[in-house]
């Protein structure tokens, strides 16, 4: 397959009146399969199995399985509306809903990047820089994520393509090596809590849905082969595959376990040779989770952009809070802690409204291409094209 | 926004990224300048500890650290010493402290692969026991934990014959099985595992100290002062009172409830034929049907040898050994049985029966019903040709 670099040059639509634009926002659906590998599952496999178990039990893997489902589902009106062109005539239409969506969606990716950069400093603290004071892992985190952010999707995009294959080795090897006491039975009962009670708490755990919403305001060009298809597999099977080992690792223990990732890769078949190899882990959950924060700053601050027409704000708004945060918090579990009441419920609802709504946004564009708007326009039919 | 003030804004941002070697720079610099200000110890500066004993009386631990301290000598040579420190605190970080300004070196538990408990501390909860072992003080959770009625203290100074620390025996011990017959390694994380699971309880390997007959002698004369550490009994450690299982109990609950189990079968017959068969793999199989559990062992075994035989040449399928592996079966389904009775009579369920019911029953079942479960068992070994 000929493989040629993306530039803003070649990735605008001939023809287009947003061309600028949307050249600083396109990529390669081959781009956008690597950021759901990276930004699409770092925070479902590394905290997030343990704050699980400690409400759902054995339930964890079967939660999962469902939230899965539902993040997909998420996923495929992203990548329907972001490969549609439908951005692009809306934002030339402007109308009211459009900005008031993307407003919605701009705080919706604020909130979540803020307190994704808490768990990310609270998993550093505790598996890396142990005993160090925790502005020095906030000035040094904030930095490549604020970098990355400003600089813009096709920059997160390149890093991810650049990244993805060597992260993926590191983690199929984590797995492949892997040497522990394992029961499977431990996923097991699956009735571990009633119907009602399993989805009460469970969509607590709504925040973890709708990872890849900042690919709302990207402009997706396919290429023939389906990486977005096969990168949405591979990640989604790798996060199925990580909760259903933890369980099957440390049972009703799992609560105690930080970062999965990093504590799977201390079990491995060479650990009394080579040492427990936490560092290939910790490398793949510091740049995954970099590019996911940077990823949602860019979201944020390009939902903010169609709203005010300018990111500047949103940026700066973001820079500051994801590092006065964490410092401002007189104990960073708080937040964590605040991620898994009914704010869960409301930011499950919020990612699903979202998603939706988007999506219903293609049909409006499909409608607005459509013959007898165009005529009703005044548009001769065949040269409105392009909105 | 106005074309101007857009285009003003468009300069300022690719000069930013222009300067990018500059922010690598500055980046550079900032780490750098943590690193030089933040406390890095050398090798020298700390004291690598590699096996942990903990007493407890009621209201203080008893903390002792086998340590390895290097020192530098001329020419680079460095030379290992290894020494044992015993402090006590109100808290296990209070005795590692003490330890610390004891030795004048900073402990660190990152190395540790070794704990030996007394059972006096299996009164506190086991979370709050080994997790702040864990997140605060480094300790793998690949380290194997094992108990012991005598001072922990004594078996982490034991002078054994073939190594420098009591710890590399224990350890290979449990690795390579040299310890005694079926006992298996229990790491920090399968013994929160298995205590915060539905039964609630799990055997771990009991180490005894004995006096060696005939000190090993060699060029130099006889060794003196030289102990054996053996590992033949469990200790059971459950919400109640930790109580001992003797060497064939040990050896079949064992094979029972862990994966990986090694060791050696020792059938006399009634007719007086003595066989040694050594275990290749056990596989055992829990059904839960209602309130009952039905085990199922399947033991493969390798002929080592049978003694008071008429001479014949002894082959696998030979009926001396088939009777010698039927009676090898019949014995540890006695074991068994009597693990059960033991399990019952102390409220402490080490056969994990409570966990196979609740896979099958979930929410619905009660809890601590171990005298309501029915348990049967069958075990078959199977002589193999090689091994």
């Amino acid at each position: 397959m000929k493989t040629t670099s993306l530039t803003s040059e070649n990735a605008v639509i001939p023809g287009s009146r947003l061309s600028a634009a949307k050249g600083l926002s396109a990529l390669y659906d081959s781009q956008a399969a690597c950021l759901v590998f990276a930004c699409g599952t770092v925070f479902k496999v590394s905290s997030l199995p343990g704050l699980v178990h400690a409400e759902m039990l054995s339930d964890t893997f079967w939660l999962y399985l469902f939230m899965i489902a539902l993040d997909i589902l998420c996923l495929a009106c992203v990548f329907r509306y972001a490969s549609s062109g439908a951005d692009a005539a809306l934002r030339a239409e402007n109308t009211f809903p459009y900005r008031a969506l993307c407003l919605l969606t701009s705080l919706y990716l604020a909130v979540k990047g803020a307190i994704y950069f808490v768990y990310t400093v609270v998993f550093l603290m505790v598996d890396l820089f142990v005993g160090i004071p925790p502005y020095v892992v906030v000035l040094i985190l904030a930095a490549p994520v604020i970098y990355l952010g400003v600089k813009g999707l096709r920059g997160i995009a390149r890093c991810a393509e650049l990244l993805v294959p060597v992260m993926l080795v590191i983690v199929v090897a984590n797995f492949a090596f892997l040497e522990t006491d394992l029961d499977f039975g431990r996923n097991l009962p699956v009735n571990a809590l009633p119907p009602g009670e399993f989805f009460a708490r469970g969509l607590r755990f709504g925040m973890w849905l709708g990872d890849m919403f900042p690919l709302l305001f990207a402009d997706i060009k396919r290429k023939k082969f389906p990486f977005l298809a096969v990168g949405t597999g591979v990640s989604y099977a790798l996060v199925a595959v990580t909760c259903l080992v933890a369980v099957a690792m440390y049972g009703n223990a799992l609560p105690y376990v930080y970062n999965i990732l990093i504590r799977l890769s201390g079990f491995n078949k060479f650990s009394l040779e080579i040492g427990r190899l936490d560092w290939a882990a910790i490398f793949v959950v510091i740049v995954m989770a970099m590019l996911s924060l940077s990823l949602h700053m860019w979201g944020a601050a390009e939902g903010a952009k169609r709203v005010t027409g300018t990111s500047l704000p949103a940026l700066a708004a973001f820079s500051a809070v994801i590092v006065i945060l964490p410092l401002a918090l007189p104990n960073t579990q708080e937040a964590i802690d605040f991620s898994v009441t009914e704010f869960g419920y409301v930011m499950c609802a919020l990612a699903l409204f979202i998603a939706l709504s988007f999506f219903a946004l293609t049909f409006r564009r499909r409608w607005a291409r459509s013959a007898p708007y165009l005529r009703e326009r005044g548009v001769a039919v065949g040269e409105g094209r392009n909105g | 926004m106005d074309k101007t003030s857009r285009a003003v804004a468009a300069r300022l941002k690719d000069r930013f990224f222009r300067t990018k070697w500059l922010v690598v720079l500055v980046a550079v610099l900032l780490l750098v300048f943590f690193g030089r200000t933040t406390n890095i110890r050398s090798l020298t500066e700390s004291a690598l500890v590699i096996g942990l004993g903990i007493e407890r009386t009621e209201d203080s631990f008893t903390v002792s650290a086998l340590a390895v301290t290097v020192s530098g000598g001329a020419g680079g040579d460095n030379t290992q010493n290894y020494v044992v420190y015993t402090e006590k605190g109100a808290t296990l970080s209070e005795g590692l402290d003490k330890i610390s300004q004891k030795m004048g070196l900073i402990v660190s538990l990152s190395h540790c692969n070794v704990l030996v408990l007394s059972p006096s501390v299996f009164s506190a909860p086991p979370a709050a026991l080994f997790d702040p072992l864990i997140s605060s003080h480094s300790l793998p959770e690949q380290a194997a934990v094992t108990a012991t009625e005598l001072s922990p203290a004594d078996v982490l100074a034991a002078r054994t014959g073939t190594t420098v620390a009591s710890t590399y025996l224990i350890q290979s011990a449990l690795i390579q099985n040299l310890g005694g017959d079926g006992l298996a390694l229990v790491t920090v994380k399968d013994f929160l595992a298995h205590m915060l699971s539905r039964s609630g309880s799990v055997n771990i390997p009991l180490i005894d100290i004995v006096e060696q007959t005939h000190q090993p002698e060699s060029q130099e004369g006889e060794a003196q002062g030289v102990k054996q550490l053996v590992m033949e009994r469990d200790l059971v450690i459950s919400d109640g009172e930790p109580f001992v299982l003797e060497k064939d109990l040990a050896q079949a609950a064992t094979m029972l409830v862990r994966s990986k189990v090694y060791g050696r079968l020792s059938p006399v017959l009634p007719t007086g034929e003595a066989a040694e068969f050594r275990v290749l793999d056990a596989s055992p199989k829990l059904n839960a049907n209602g309130m009952s559990v039905h085990a199922e062992l399947k033991v493969s075994v390798s002929l080592l040898e049978v003694q008071n035989t008429d001479g014949e040449k002894v082959t696998p399928s030979s009926e001396t050994v088939q009777r010698a592996a039927e009676e090898a079966a019949r014995e540890l389904e006695n074991s068994l049985r009597a693990c059960h009775a033991l399990s019952l009579a102390h409220d402490a369920d080490f056969l994990h029966l409570q966990n196979e019911v609740y896979k099958k029953t979930g929410y619905t079942m009660p809890t601590d019903c171990l005298d309501g479960i029915t348990f049967s068992c069958s075990v078959t070994v199977e002589v193999k040709e090689a091994g």
